[in-house]
């Protein structure tokens, strides 16, 4: 039957054919896709030339009259201008070479493959130029456009990218929501991209970030004076952080925002030293502060500079060191700020604040300090049982962290700087720190730097840190100080005894002292203590007037602990065992007068003894003897 | 043995209260004649045991031995507190030495008064009761030491003869008489430093902690030595702690007293028998 046979076999092959084709199509179009997607301006070349070919094969094949060297004839005239309806003057004049060179030159895209509504001459609805215009007369050839401005022509081609790149248009960008507003100074793609001579857009890199300067002038400027681009390899181009056509007021989740790598081997550190350049970005503005939910704040300020100069910065170390979880932009747990926010304000210190998801900046600070351990672990475990995390414990979260003493971004080595140790403690501890200044030890280490004199942390220790208040701080103060004071090289510098304390001598104090060194219990000694007469913070040479242990002030320090004592009981160093003078004399005399009658008499006891025991045992053997003999 | 008294049929007014005192003494001799005599227990295999402590003296040396021990033991730990045993005792015993102080500070007290206490007794002991052979040091004590060393040199073969107490129970009594008051005057001395210095130089307090550890370091020694080689090493003299001595060592060591209490043993008996 005639109709059964509608089918043919060629009919068939052609609808198969034809089937194919659009499959090939849809195909190419997603890895097109793919490889713009990727962003390598090269790339895109090749792939653009291989899509634009077959897919608008109808656009540039046919009619012959539409090739480009028709429309070269009238474009590649120089003084070829058109006029928009508000009398602005557009150069209608196109570089041949320079398009043939352009990514759509190369791709062998026809000029009506954009201009799809001028495949005819004269132009619809554009008023028709006459051959003597250009060939004979040479003047200035204005032809009358159908656009109300400029921008409006742009706008109307600008239409014409979206049909061959579909996917690179985003109506979210902050380009595009502008434009729609009716601003119409914001970028369209030819703006970014070139008419026609346009280029692959990263190739070379620095196109990228020399396109966006064209309108951004002012933070080119920064980005030039390395506010922005560094040594860091992420971040050398805008497009590394703002996403080329979804760029968003401030970047999502830039491209480049480094992950931290955390080691698989253990060991491996190479991480820590990422970030810097990336979070100055914006941490570098001089008056970021964070606000806490109880509306305390922090400055978020941290400069480049200071970081580097700061042990970790001198020790290669980045901002993901100690703020490892801190990835990305916005950061997982903290406000987004937009770029608009800072770098659209006149004034530029205006102040920004970012509210923390923290209780308090100090719950921030509390949280940070975790991070320490991460390398600091001994220095953790030594502070664990300090007065400090006593405290911290105890609930009062003004107990210093790390951070409080070391400082944070400009944490520095004490070396070099002794007398810097006791000015970290006195921001908390002012009286203890003033009274300390004036003593001996103190007036030393601020006067002369002396390398010699304690600091706080050398008597109170340094992640140990304790206090009086605590049992083993009392108990082992007498060999705190006398680590330094029974140090006869060290102390011969300044003239001081080493003599003067050996707990093993006949003295009162020394005897219960020098049972300190071998408790370790956390029981509190109330027997005295060096600094029980010396002063703590304010100990000074006994020659000083104001000294405690001074001949005008013995009695009184004396009577603390001995309310009846009298200025004869205080007269002489009963607490030393190195009383000096007459009385020493006298007393040693006697002393030895009474030792040898106290000898003489059990010598002679002792011989007394051994006489007796001698006769008994000679008695014995004269008795026993005849009674063997008589058996 | 009686002695051969005439029988006194009238008896004349003016020799009444002679003859009363008389009496009164012989009564007198007669309850310490019967005192004596108690002093000898004779047991069931006819061997004699002489009562030679009292309670009371077998109590009080129980209280000297334990306060002086202690005392000896806890200021030995605060004089060498810094050697390793010490220092361990103290910190595992008492936990701080403050309480090794109190510990001795206590029983000086209790010790003190001990010795006041024995202080009244032998006062009573040797000058009302006025018993024979007493501690009171007398004029043959210093020949009798002599003798003792010549015996035991061998120069005299014949060892003087002792009552009550040897001249070596004497020595060593009469240093622990002179002791005792040495030992708490330089204790308080150190107790009350701020009160001796009002009074005295603070050379004093040094001063009296060297003599007391000394004079501590003697009697520790005396004990050790003298006391123990004479009451323990020498014989087995256990009197002090049972209160009874065997004839034998009675004999040995004490023969006028043994002499005395069976003389006296003896007259009782046959005073017992003629009636």
């Amino acid at each position: 039957m005639p109709e059964i046979k509608f089918f043919t076999k060629n009919k068939l092959l052609i609808i198969f054919l034809a089937v194919l084709l659009l499959l090939g199509l849809e195909l190419r179009a997603e890895t097109v896709r793919a490889g713009h997607m990727a962003g390598s301006g090269s790339r895109l070349g090749d792939i653009g030339r291989l899509m634009i070919i077959p897919a608008n094969a109808a656009v540039h094949s046919s009619p012959a009259s539409l090739s480009n060297s028709n429309c070269i004839m009238c474009h590649q005239y120089d003084k070829f201008k058109g006029v928009t309806r508000d009398s602005q003057q557009v150069s209608l004049t196109v570089d041949e070479q320079g398009f043939n060179q352009s990514v759509h030159g190369q791709a062998g895209v026809f000029c009506v493959g954009c201009h799809t509504t001028f495949t005819t001459y004269p132009h619809s609805d554009v008023e028709q130029v006459t051959c003597e215009q250009c060939h004979e007369q040479n003047i200035t050839v204005v032809a009358n456009l159908p656009y109300d401005n400029p921008r409006a022509m742009v706008a109307h081609f600008n239409e014409t990218c979206r049909s061959c790149h579909p996917n690179e248009y985003s109506a979210n960008s902050i380009h595009s929501s502008v434009a729609a507003n009716g601003q119409i100074n914001t970028p369209l793609c030819t703006d970014c991209h070139g008419g026609h001579e346009v280029q692959p857009p990263a190739d070379p890199p620095e196109r990228i970030t020399l396109t966006c300067s064209r309108c951004h002038t002012a933070v080119y400027e920064d980005f030039q004076s390395n506010q922005h681009n560094s040594a860091d390899p992420l971040t050398q181009t805008c497009a590394d952080c703002h996403i080329p056509h979804e760029i968003q007021a401030a970047p999502a989740e830039p491209a480049a925002t480094p992950q931290p790598t955390p080691a698989e081997e253990s060991g491996d550190q190479s991480y820590l030293n990422q970030w810097n350049s990336t979070c100055t970005m914006c941490h570098a503005y001089p008056n970021l502060i964070g606000k806490a939910e109880d509306s305390s704040t922090v400055s978020l300020t941290v400069t480049e500079q200071e970081l580097s100069e700061s042990v970790h910065g001198k020790a290669g170390l980045g901002c993901a060191a100690c703020h490892p979880s801190t990835t990305g932009y916005p950061h997982h747990d903290t406000e987004q700020i937009a770029c608009s926010t800072c770098h659209g304000s006149a004034n530029p210190e205006a102040e920004i604040v970012a509210n923390l998801p923290y209780e308090s900046t100090r719950a921030l600070s509390i949280q940070l300090n975790e991070a320490c351990r991460t390398c600091h672990e001994d220095q953790y475990k030594a502070s664990a049982d300090s007065m400090h995390t006593k405290a911290f414990e105890d609930g009062n979260q003004q107990a210093p962290l790390c951070v409080d003493c070391h400082g944070s971004h400009s944490v520095q080595s004490t070396e070099g700087s002794r007398a810097s140790i006791s000015q970290s403690c006195a921001k908390c501890h002012t009286a203890a720190y003033t009274s300390y200044q004036s003593s001996v030890h103190g007036a030393a280490i601020e006067k002369d730097g002396n390398p010699d004199a304690p600091t706080c942390a050398d008597c109170h220790g340094v992640h140990t840190v304790s206090g009086p208040s605590q049992a083993n701080f009392r108990n082992e103060s007498v060999a705190t100080c006398t680590r330094c004071h029974q140090d006869q090289e060290m102390m011969s510098k300044y003239g001081v005894s080493t003599g003067l304390f050996d707990p093993n001598t006949d003295n009162f104090h020394g005897v219960a002292l020098s049972l300190y060194d071998q408790r370790s219990s956390d029981q509190m000694g109330d027997t005295p203590v060096c600094y029980d007469c010396h002063g703590v913070h304010t100990i000074r040479e006994s020659a000083d007037p104001l000294s405690t242990v001074n001949s005008a002030n013995l009695l009184g320090t004396c009577q603390k602990c001995h309310p009846n004592a009298s200025s004869r009981f205080a007269s002489t160093g009963l607490s030393h065992s190195s009383s000096t003078g007459a009385a020493l004399a006298f007393q040693d005399w006697i002393e030895r007068i009474y030792a040898i009658i106290i000898f003489a008499i059990l010598a002679l006891l002792v011989v007394y003894i051994l006489l007796d025991a001698r006769k008994r045992w000679t008695e014995k053997k004269r008795l026993t003897q005849p009674a063997a003999t008589g058996k | 043995m009686m002695t051969s008294e005439p029988e006194t049929p009238v008896v004349q007014p003016e020799n009444f209260k002679a003859a009363h005192a008389r009496k009164q003494a012989l009564a007198s001799q007669l309850r310490k004649t019967l005192a004596l005599a108690d002093r000898v227990h004779v047991m069931a295999d006819g061997s004699r045991w002489f009562v030679r402590f009292r309670s009371v003296e077998i109590l009080e040396h129980w209280l000297v031995l334990i306060s002086f021990t202690i005392l000896s033991l806890t200021g030995l730990m605060q004089r060498f507190a810094s050697l390793n045993i010490f220092a361990w005792a103290i910190n595992a015993v008492f936990r701080d030495i403050e309480a090794v102080s109190a510990v001795h500070q206590a029983t000086a007290i209790c010790f003190v008064a001990l010795c006041l206490f024995h202080f009244v007794r032998i006062l009573t002991v040797w000058f009302v009761m006025r018993e024979p052979g007493a501690m009171l040091p007398r004029r043959g004590d210093g020949s009798d030491l002599l003798k003792m060393i010549q015996y035991n040199l061998g120069s005299i073969k014949v060892r003087p003869l002792f009552d009550r107490f040897t001249i070596e129970e004497k020595l060593g009594y009469w240093a622990l008489l002179i002791f005792a008051p040495i030992m708490v005057l330089t204790g308080l001395i150190q107790w009350f430093p701020t009160f001796v210095t009002r009074l005295f130089p603070v050379a004093v307090i040094p001063l009296a902690r060297s003599i007391h550890s000394m004079s501590a370091f003697l009697a520790i020694a005396v004990v050790l030595t003298w006391h123990l080689y004479h009451t323990v090493f020498k014989e087995r003299n256990s009197s002090i702690f049972t209160g009874l001595m065997s004839e034998q060592a009675m004999r040995e060591n004490h023969p006028l007293e043994h002499q005395r209490i069976i003389a006296a043993h003896e007259k009782i008996q046959t005073m017992r028998k003629g009636q």
